[in-house]
């Protein structure tokens, strides 16, 4: 959004740029060329004034030379006159030949000498026949001289004493020196001056190379007939075509003009687009530049607000911001969904906080509020605070707040973390569990030992029948400690790991029976066994262990005179040993635990029994670090089944007894 | 002849208690549950009740309150036998009516003078 704001404003500054040059650009161009056309035009009238000039001294000098004392005899014929015609023109070398010609025409005399076959040339022709018509001196239109070059002969008429014409000089002239004299006209790069005689003809310049009739006939017209000006031209060959100014040359009948291509009007306004075009280029490779450095730095801006963003969503802890007077900024999905709401503002609306007495905790009880108050970070205590969802349900929260500082040395609001601490309440909740089972645990032995202890030490008189119930009470009760003792320490070995299994072939069958028969002894159940035989890979002692753990539970949890069953079978690779009881079963519920560390189960049947909840936890691991599996099936009130697995020995193998360690947990 | 019903689950402490007292004195009665307790309480008439807090069936509190809220049963003497020594747990058993505690593990010469004192006082 931004960046097109930003690239708006800059295409915008350089249309105006682009505007202000053009109209630079106009105005100095209008301004150029009138300056332009107009020295153009002087140009051509000048050198209109050169060449005028140039051709009249001339005629001049030959007008003279027609009209002084005694000429007349000139064109009289003579022996000599040939002489003196040669010596004419050894004297006025400006011409490039003399001749005099009769009253009709007939050549008298001639120098250079002229070849007598070749009779009066057109161009003498032309110009005794302007001379006897115009009855005084003319200038002929161009042609091309025997020697080279172009050349006009120019004609006075000789008059007798009575005025009448009696003859006519004649002298040719070479163009180019007439054009040398106009020569140094200084013209623009790519520009001509061009002489156009009566006829129409380019008689000096690059059109001069042959007789043809000059192209620019529309402006040789306006000169030609005495008018001087401008115009612009379509040339063939020429590019946007060519400026012509044009001038008549005096009374000759003849024109200059000054031909330049059209684009002298542009020179100095070229020069002058140029520079503009160059700013302007300038101009807009800065606003390239800076709008990609803009670009790129608002595109890093919103990569960074997006890593924030993903980083506030992602987090998996509820985040919530607030403004220093409590209202809620925003919330990410995690707390949404800790509070089942989203989008309140209020602190009261968004969060359900609820103290240890149910009280809800206002903004200003919050730990948000003392942390803006404190200007740094404030956490909640314990489990002393619960958040209740949209539902009404109640979720045990710890919440650390820190107040935010925005440029700015006070907060200018806080960041609060809510921290779902159920499972960390239902591990606290345990660990006060376990410690009430344990200090009962230790208390009842304890008691009876301190208790019997007493009465043996303080009464005398006690038969040896209440000794030795004294004695055995106190004998049974260091047990139960030293198998307490033995669970804790059991456990704290298999979740440092520590808990190490040597593994040999033993015989399952064997054991089985040995274990059943040691609990055949002393208890009125009805024990029996299905023995498959069976060698399995395990560590005697802790196969030992699990199946006495197994059977006293059969045996606790299960009405006296009823039967506890234990088989041994072969399943697959593993020796199966199942042991089955007749007793009071577990609910599903119940099920789902028992294999949990300190699982009690709240029964009563279950509690007149007593144990710390850790036998069966302690059970499963020692199955699994031998690499078996055990799993159970109850049904409440028609007893449960118990079944482990351990892997088989391979059959021909005698394998050294090997180590297995547990993995550690947590 | 002082009657006395011993009501725990746990076979020691229930030994214990009867060879504490055992004498021409006194009789002792045996519990291991609660309803079983209240139908002795009912039908041997007890002087006076030691009554265990955690029972197999139900809180010993519970027992005693039930006992000392039936007017057939109300006057018996109920002394809590715990291994809790918990405040909570004692001013639930002062509520429910309980004539005080003995806390385990205990002394049985204290248990049997503090036994002698509560039927001396009654008679």
């Amino acid at each position: 959004m931004a960046l097109r704001v930003v690239l708006g404003a800059l295409g915008g500054l350089v249309g105006l740029v682009a505007v202000l040059g053009a109209w630079q650009v106009l105005a100095a161009r209008d301004s150029q060329r009138s300056q332009i056309l107009g020295g153009e035009l002087t140009a051509a009238r000048l050198a209109s004034k050169t060449v005028a000039s140039a051709v009249q001294s001339r005629l001049q000098l030959l007008d003279n030379l027609a009209n002084q004392p005694g000429s007349t005899s000139l064109v009289t014929p003579a022996p000599t006159l040939d002489q003196i015609v040669v010596e004419l023109l050894r004297l006025y070398p400006q011409f490039s030949s003399i001749s005099l010609l009769d009253a009709a025409g007939n050549v008298l005399a001639a120098a250079p000498a002229w070849p007598s076959t070749q009779g009066v040339s057109g161009s003498r022709r032309a110009s005794f026949a302007g001379v006897l018509r115009n009855r005084r001196s003319y200038v002929t239109g161009a042609f091309e001289a025997p020697t080279g070059g172009l050349a006009v002969t120019l004609g006075a008429p000789v008059r007798d004493s009575s005025g009448t014409i009696a003859g006519v000089v004649q002298a040719s002239v070479p163009v180019a020196s007439l054009s040398a004299a106009v020569g140094g006209s200084n013209l623009r790069g790519g520009g001509a001056l061009v002489i156009v005689d009566q006829d129409g003809h380019a008689i000096t310049g690059p059109a001069a190379k042959s007789m043809v009739s000059y192209s620019r006939a529309s402006v040789v017209a306006l000169a030609l007939g005495g008018k001087s000006g401008t115009a612009t031209a379509a040339v063939p060959g020429f590019k946007g075509g060519r400026l012509a100014a044009y001038a008549p040359v005096g009374s000759i009948g003849w024109a200059v003009v000054v031909e330049n291509p059209v684009s002298v009007l542009d020179g100095p306004v070229a020069a002058l687009t140029e520079r503009l075009v160059g700013i302007g280029a300038a101009v807009l490779v800065f606003a390239i530049a800076a709008a990609i450095a803009l670009w790129t730095l608002l595109r890093q801006l919103a990569q960074q607000r997006d890593e924030v963003d993903a980083i506030f969503s992602s987090v998996g802890e509820g985040v919530a911001t607030l403004s220093a007077d409590g209202r809620v900024l925003r919330t990410n999905p995690a707390l949404d969904q800790l509070t089942g709401r989203s989008g309140a503002t209020s602190w009261s609306e968004a969060f359900v906080l609820l103290d240890e007495s149910g009280e809800p905790v206002s903004w200003e009880r919050s730990v948000a509020a003392e942390a803006i108050r404190r200007g740094h970070v404030v956490a909640s205590h314990g489990f002393a605070l619960s958040l209740q969802d949209a539902e009404g349900r109640k979720v045990p929260v710890a919440l650390t707040a820190s107040a935010l500082f925005v440029d700015s040395a006070t907060p200018s609001g806080a960041v609060v973390v809510f921290r779902d601490v159920s499972r960390e309440h239902e591990v606290d909740q345990l660990k006060s569990s376990l410690v009430s089972t344990v200090s009962h645990e230790l208390r009842t032995p304890l008691t009876l030992i301190q208790g019997f202890c007493e009465l043996l030490l303080t009464r005398t008189n006690l038969d040896p029948v209440q000794s030795h119930e004294a004695l055995t009470q106190i004998h049974a009760s260091s047990q139960r400690l030293g198998r307490l003792i033995d669970d804790l320490l059991s456990v704290s070995r298999m979740e440092s790991g520590r808990l190490s299994a040597e593994v040999e072939t033993i015989d399952m069958a064997q054991i089985v029976s040995e274990v059943v028969s040691s609990f055949a002894v002393d208890h009125d159940h009805h024990f029996s066994t299905e023995l498959a035989p069976s060698m399995v890979l395990a560590d005697r002692d802790k196969v030992v262990q699990v199946l006495t753990n197994l059977v006293s539970n059969a045996v606790k949890y299960s009405p006296t005179g009823s039967e506890v069953q234990v088989t041994v079978s072969v399943a697959g690779d593993d020796a199966r040993v199942d042991v089955i009881d007749h007793g009071i079963g577990m609910s599903a519920e119940e099920s789902a635990s028992v294999f949990e560390k300190f699982s009690r189960s709240n029964r009563p049947e279950v509690r007149k029994v007593g144990g710390t909840g850790l036998g069966l936890y302690i059970t499963k691991n020692l199955v699994e670090l031998q690499g078996g599996q055990l799993w159970m099936q109850s049904e409440p009130g028609r007893g449960s089944t118990f079944t482990f697995t351990l892997p088989l020995a391979q059959p021909g193998s005698t394998p050294a007894v090997a180590s297995l360690q547990t993995a550690g947990d947590q | 002849m002082r009657k006395l019903l011993i009501v725990d689950d746990e076979d020691g402490v229930r030994s214990l208690v009867r060879m504490t007292l055992e004498s021409d004195n006194y009789q002792i009665l045996e519990a291991t549950e609660g309803e079983q307790a209240i139908e002795m309480v009912k039908r041997h008439r007890p002087g006076l009740v030691l009554l265990d807090v955690m029972l197999p069936d139900t809180s010993g509190i519970e027992i005693c309150r039930k006992l000392k809220s039936d007017p057939d049963t109300a006057s018996t003497t109920i002394v809590m036998l715990t291994a809790k020594a918990q405040t909570a747990d004692l001013e639930e058993a002062e509520a429910a009516g309980a004539d005080g505690y003995f806390t385990k593990p205990f002394s049985p010469i204290a248990l049997m003078q503090r036994v002698e004192r509560i039927f001396g006082a009654a008679i």
